[in-house]
């Protein structure tokens, strides 16, 4: 399922003595099967693109191309709650939107809003919290008596549980401890190999980015500044320190290497790729001597 | 929410926004009961003056105010309808059934309004002017003769301003809680009033909770950092009287002259 936004522009509050800005003349496009990052520093926007692909506001200028399927001001609500069904959401701390008896029910709620019947949106929730690595002994327990952690695999359950072909993700792994959060990431890079999901991952963690993404969008005050393959992004770091951000510790090591004279490729971003190649460059130097 | 004027304020530096709030506040609840004395229509004039003066100088532009009034408009057309149907005293212009339209009614009906959009405009001037926090100061001081009868004014003024505090930032856990039930399929705009009523539940518990764990939490910080109670604090924010205060409790104080006045004149 392909995204497209053309000359978006959204202002909140539109018309009012608090009108502000958030998104000026926005061009991009996602495409089918894209693990996409959006990053940018605080307030540049990234939020409200993600409201606006989930069809949760409406652009107040320009189109948004949804498969084919034109969103603009005037499109009718219900018409993006068809959208919303296509696209599953995971926002920050989704922990905060549980509020069934119990973690099963809960993890229903979302089919059974789009129509499913019990049994079907059942089937589907035990389907996801395998998929979250949830043991069935929590199942019906009441969500608020489980771990900060628990807690968080249960709301990202009852998105996954809707089936969605766009899975958006607003910094899912903030406030995990480091082997949840290799886990989860894991599980949506899994998923997104498997089950051919289109993922849109909003991130401080450069990392994350230059391990997972194939696609990086960066924003900066309500504008994407640059849009290219996380190799690209990363190859300039003053560019990016500009924009308040960072490259990853890989970049950053190999730039350091490189600065004390080591000739090393310039498409590294990952540790695995700086492994690899400094593995070459130390062979072909001891073949040399 | 995005619509709601009253209770917001903006920020700004004029006159209006550097009076002291126990003053603003005061004068604010005393003009509600100074409308009343008005009876005639060059009270309301003096009245309207008045409140024209105090709208224009807090340099916040008129559309504001005017989207203030928009949420009560319906509320006001009510009582006007009410007042100009049946008012059976005074010469009779027209009537049908139990309905009658009076000369009596007609003015009784123009000054319910007036009184409808002075109380309104004045209120939005309070508030539009002053930060939430300054107004519970405000309330803080005005209270304190209450201690004499062993009245809780510190437990209570501490508890407005953590409400106060809290309103901005319940608001936007509201949105996000719905943002978050909305991409999970539930819809709040459509559906019979019990399906709308049901679909509140996945917002309130999350909030409930929410709210009980922050307030754990801030009790915690709060114990941690020393707080034991209200009795003999220092304040950090140290109300002071100045004398554009004073200007402005004597301006008022003439109006209030002007005002009896005309219940004589005319």
């Amino acid at each position: 399922m392909a995204i497209e936004f053309k000359n978006v522009n959204y202002v909140y509050q539109a018309g009012t003595p608090f009108a502000n800005s958030a998104l000026t003349n926005l061009n991009f496009k996602i495409q089918p099967n894209a693990y996409t990052a959006l990053i940018g520093h605080t307030g540049s926007g990234k939020s409200t693109i993600l409201q606006l692909l989930d069809g949760l506001i409406k652009p107040t200028a320009g189109q948004i191309l949804f498969d084919g399927h034109v969103i603009d001001n005037k499109t009718p609500q219900k018409d993006l709650a068809k959208v919303r069904q296509h696209v599953g959401i995971v926002f920050q701390f989704p922990e905060s939107q549980l509020f069934e008896q119990t973690v099963l029910k809960d993890v229903m709620f979302g089919p059974q809003n789009f129509g499913k019947t019990p049994m079907e949106a059942q089937k589907l929730a035990e389907k996801a919290l395998k998929l979250v690595n949830l043991p069935a002994e929590y199942w019906q327990k009441s969500p608020f008596d489980l771990s900060g952690g628990q807690m968080r695999r249960v709301a990202i359950a009852g998105v996954l549980a809707i089936e969605p072909q766009i899975l958006i993700l607003d910094e899912p792994t903030a406030g995990l401890d480091p082997v949840g959060r290799k886990e989860m990431m894991t599980m949506f890079a899994q998923l997104h190999a498997k089950q051919n999901l289109t993922i849109i991952l909003v991130t401080h963690q450069m990392e994350d980015v230059a391990e997972y993404a194939d696609d990086v969008l960066v924003m900066a005050a309500g504008k994407l500044v640059k849009h290219a393959d996380p190799q690209t992004i990363f190859a300039d770091e003053a560019w990016l320190q500009e924009q308040q951000l960072d490259v990853p510790h890989a970049v950053m090591f190999r730039n350091k290497l490189v600065a004390q004279g080591f000739d090393l490729p310039k498409n590294i971003v990952n540790v695995e790729q700086l492994a690899k190649s400094l593995q070459v460059k130390l062979r072909g130097d001891g073949l040399n001597e | 929410m995005s619509n709601m004027i009253i209770g917001r304020y903006v920020p700004g530096n004029s006159i209006i926004h550097r009076l002291d709030p126990r003053v603003k506040l005061i004068l604010s609840i005393s003009f509600i009961v100074l409308i009343f004395l008005a009876n005639n229509w060059l009270g309301y004039v003096v009245l309207g003056l008045f409140t024209l003066v105090a709208v224009v100088s807090t340099k916040i532009s008129l559309a504001v105010y005017l989207r203030g009034l928009k949420p009560v408009l319906w509320l006001i057309i009510f009582t006007i309808i009410l007042q100009l149907f049946f008012s059976p005293a005074g010469h009779v212009y027209l009537a049908f059934g139990p309905f009658t339209v009076t000369d009596m009614g007609i003015i009784n009906a123009c000054y319910v309004f007036l009184r409808f959009v002075f109380i309104i405009l004045m209120s939005t001037v309070l508030t539009l002017t002053t930060p939430p926090l300054a107004l519970a100061d405000a309330l803080e001081y005005m209270m304190k003769p209450l201690l004499k009868i062993k009245f809780p004014v510190y437990e209570l003024s501490l508890m407005l301003a953590i409400a106060l505090r809290f309103v901005p930032t319940l608001m936007d856990e509201t949105v996000k809680v719905m943002n978050a039930q909305r991409a999970r399929g539930v819809d709040f705009a459509s559906g019979s009033i019990i399906k709308r009523s049901k679909a509140i539940v996945p917002i309130l518990i999350p909030l409930f909770v929410g709210s009980i764990q922050r307030a754990i939490d801030l009790g915690d910080a709060m114990e941690a950092r020393g707080y034991q109670g209200g009795e003999n604090r220092t304040k950090f924010r140290v109300l002071k009287w100045q004398r554009r205060d004073t200007v402005a409790v004597l301006i008022f104080v003439c109006v209030l002259v002007v005002l009896i006045a005309t219940r004589f004149i005319i």
